[in-house]
């Protein structure tokens, strides 16, 4: 049972509510304290929602875990924002008031991170300051007189490294020494004035003054590199070297692994079939399971190489800077300049990217950023592009350095990101936006990437891709087997067993609405269940090319299968088609839950569908003057 | 004809393990409480915790994504 699963027992221990400012590493010590692997990055607003675990103190006391959105005041602005204060008053359903509130702060940063401690202190709930990234802190030489502090705000302080193993340690004791006391009501609390801000700085200094001792700040490191990574033109270069970089290498370098991995499916294949009698079960298991399912699976290495570059990213501070870079350009065509990170997690899945939405304040921005979210290329369409650019785009060098097939698939990220350009100027034009909100976002120092963090989260993106293999897609692809399958072809019938089956029926049916863009009825039985999840599409054409006729390679050879049967302008086609066609059933699921309404979903579903349909439509009529059909 | 009965209970799981996994989280909390309530005093009644922690487990079809923490399917705002 998870942590997250276990915390949802009514009496597991005392309720502790980890708060403080955006990017102080709550996630991290959330993580450490209760064995989780939830997301940590380096820039604000990884968290948009509170999650739970369960910590278990040396001294055996069992605790309940909250883990908030960062926010720097009470003062919610964001959906995000909300959550932390809602919690912290005991108004999120079925929530209490937290026994002890554990203010998170890093420790580099006291200047800013003390504010919130103070406006929270005012509401009387017992309460625990961490000081986290106590070790940076130590190593820029910032003395800190944690006694002296804790005397001054009158309340315990602890300092805890949120990214070593024991780094929370110190944080426990301290929670064991707090006696238990029932949570009462927290004081009234309104909105600060003007005055009492100008006060909280005021106090801050002097506890600073008291407390802690700062040599003279060298960022000279920090600035020098962010004097080339975010100057308007060498920026803008070097992001996109860094993307460009990033899709060669999901080419170039995941070939050998995925070169064994088909080897291996592809002897699974005739190991089955020469030990198993030809009937039913074999059909399922070899054209169904090992076709379907291996062909999916052979994409792990391009996803693995794939997010180990996006989480080097994420932990070494560059995102928010790239942020930055393209706030002005994001305002011209609508978007706030807070779009950019729930966009940047719509690449790894749009459901996520969606929901962090929520830390964009201004609904009309919120709704056009949830509108244009599936138009970043999710890590489930990359199978598919892989699939299809392996098939028809030769392997060779351009300009004797880059590598076609990695061109091409950066080509087709672009394309979904000017198609969302595109639409999100479309927006603004005719739903129109609200105030101009310029980006605000502290910036993280540049450090190395954690490896512990980095390794986790391919860990974690290897688990979710191999649960949806072995879970959903395994379970479509059976489904699909059997459509594919039954009923058996009458007698004397002489095409393939498959026409006759229901699946050649629907596939035929919808064939002719989908002709002018190319698309044959193979691709039409594949693109169904690719709405479940998008991946699905690849082990369909698998499963339908074996019970075809192919042989029992077809997993490892379906590339090569496909690019002897369809021409260069289907191909093609079909990847237009993938880069703007509608989302998976729970994007749309997801999109209902966060404006709660249908009108967006269905609005996002026919949009999306026009714009794949008008895209397929001038991507394969083209192709074909061109003599590609 | 064994085989047969074997192939028709993989398909069978399959599709209503599918079913499960695309319906939504509302959808499902209800049908786990629907079915609390019919089969509270019977044998199977005993099913019903796990079928309604089933029921809240997040699915979609998404994969759970990490990414940003677990989709809270199945948990609402207010």
């Amino acid at each position: 049972m998870s942590a997250t699963q276990a915390a949802l027992e009514p009496d597991d221990g005392r309720r502790i509510a980890l708060l403080g400012n955006p990017n102080c590493g709550k996630t991290a010590l959330f993580n450490l304290l209760t064995g989780s692997r939830q997301k940590v990055a380096n820039y604000a607003g990884v968290t948009v929602e509170r999650k739970e675990g369960i910590a278990t103190s040396p001294a055996g006391t069992r605790y309940r875990v909250l883990d908030l959105p960062g926010a720097y005041s009470l003062n919610a602005d964001s959906a995000d924002e909300a959550v932390t204060r809602d919690v912290i008053f005991g108004q999120l359903a079925g929530e209490q008031v937290p026994e002890v509130l554990v203010c998170v702060t890093d420790a580099t940063n006291l200047r800013l991170n003390l504010r919130l401690v103070l406006e929270v202190r005012r509401l009387g709930i017992p309460m625990l300051l961490a000081l986290n990234m106590s070790d940076l802190a130590k190593r820029r030489g910032i003395e800190i007189d944690t006694a002296r502090l804790s005397q001054l705000l009158g309340v315990p302080v602890v300092a805890t490294v949120g990214v070593h193993r024991g780094g929370a340690d110190p944080l426990l004791a301290a929670l064991d020494a707090m006696p238990r006391t029932i949570p009462g009501p927290p004081a009234r609390w309104h909105a600060p004035t003007l005055e009492e801000i100008t006060e909280t700085h005021r106090q801050v200094r002097e506890i600073l003054l008291q407390s802690v001792r700062e040599p003279a700040i060298d960022t000279r490191w920090d600035e020098r590199i962010d004097a080339v990574v975010m100057h308007p033109i060498a920026g803008l270069a070097i992001l996109a070297a860094v993307l460009f970089l990033m899709f060669q290498a999901v080419f170039a370098w995941a070939e050998a692994p995925m070169g064994w991995i088909e080897s291996a499916v592809g002897w699974l294949g005739q190991v089955v079939s020469g030990a198993m009698a030809e009937g039913l079960l074999r059909s399922l298991i070899v054209d169904g399971i090992i076709a379907g399912v291996g062909g999916v699976l052979v994409f792990l290495p391009q996803i693995v190489i794939l997010f180990a570059f996006i989480l080097a990213l994420e932990d070494s501070g560059y995102l928010p800077r790239a942020a930055f870079l393209l706030d002005r350009f994001m305002g011209k065509v609508g978007l706030s300049g807070r779009s950019f990170i729930p966009l940047l997690s719509s690449f790894a899945c749009a459901i996520p990217g969606i929901m962090a939405t929520r830390v964009i304040s201004n609904w009309r921005d919120r709704l056009s950023t949830i509108l244009i979210a599936p138009l970043m290329t999710c890590s489930a369409r990359l199978p598919v592009y892989a699939l299809l650019i392996g098939a028809f785009i030769p392997q060779r060098e351009v300009a004797a350095f880059f590598n076609l097939q990695g061109l091409v698939l950066f080509a087709l990220y672009l394309a979904g990101i000017v198609g969302a350009v595109v639409v999100a100027f479309v927006l603004k034009r005719t739903v129109g936006r609200g105030m101009h909100h310029p980006l605000m976002m502290e910036l993280p120092t540049w450090r190395l990437p954690n490896l512990r963090n980095l390794a986790l989260g391919l860990l974690e993106r290897v688990k979710i891709f191999l649960r949806r293999v072995g879970g959903i897609i395994l379970a479509l692809m059976i489904i699909l087997w059997a459509l594919s399958t039954f009923p058996a072809p009458p007698a004397g019938a002489t095409g393939a067993a498959i026409d006759y089956s229901f699946a050649g029926m629907l596939g035929h049916a919808i064939q002719p609405l989908f002709a002018p863009i190319g698309f044959g009825w193979e691709i039409c039985i594949a693109l169904i269940p690719g709405m479940a999840a998008r991946e699905v599409a690849v082990g369909a054409l698998g499963t339908v090319y074996s019970l075809q006729g192919g042989d029992d390679e077809v997993a490892s050879q379906l590339g090569t299968l496909i690019g002897a049967q369809w021409s260069l302008a289907t191909a093609l086609s079909l990847l237009a088609w993938y880069v703007f066609a509608p989302q998976c059933l729970a994007t749309l699921a997801v999109v209902k839950r966060e404006t709660q309404s249908w009108r967006y979903p269905l609005i996002m579903a026919g949009y999306l569908f026009a714009m794949a349909y008008l895209a397929s439509f001038l991507t394969y009529q083209i192709a074909v003057a061109l003599g590609a059909g | 004809m064994f085989e047969a009965i074997l192939v028709a209970l993989i398909v069978a799981t399959a599709a209503v393990y599918a079913g499960w996994q695309l319906t939504p989280a509302p959808l499902r909390l209800r049908f786990a409480e629907g079915f609390a309530r019919r089969c509270a005093r019977t044998r199977v009644g005993a099913l019903a915790p796990a079928l309604t922690r089933a029921a809240a487990r997040p699915s979609g079809a998404c994969g759970s994504c990490g990414a940003r923490g677990q989709c809270p399917v199945g948990r609402t705002l207010t």
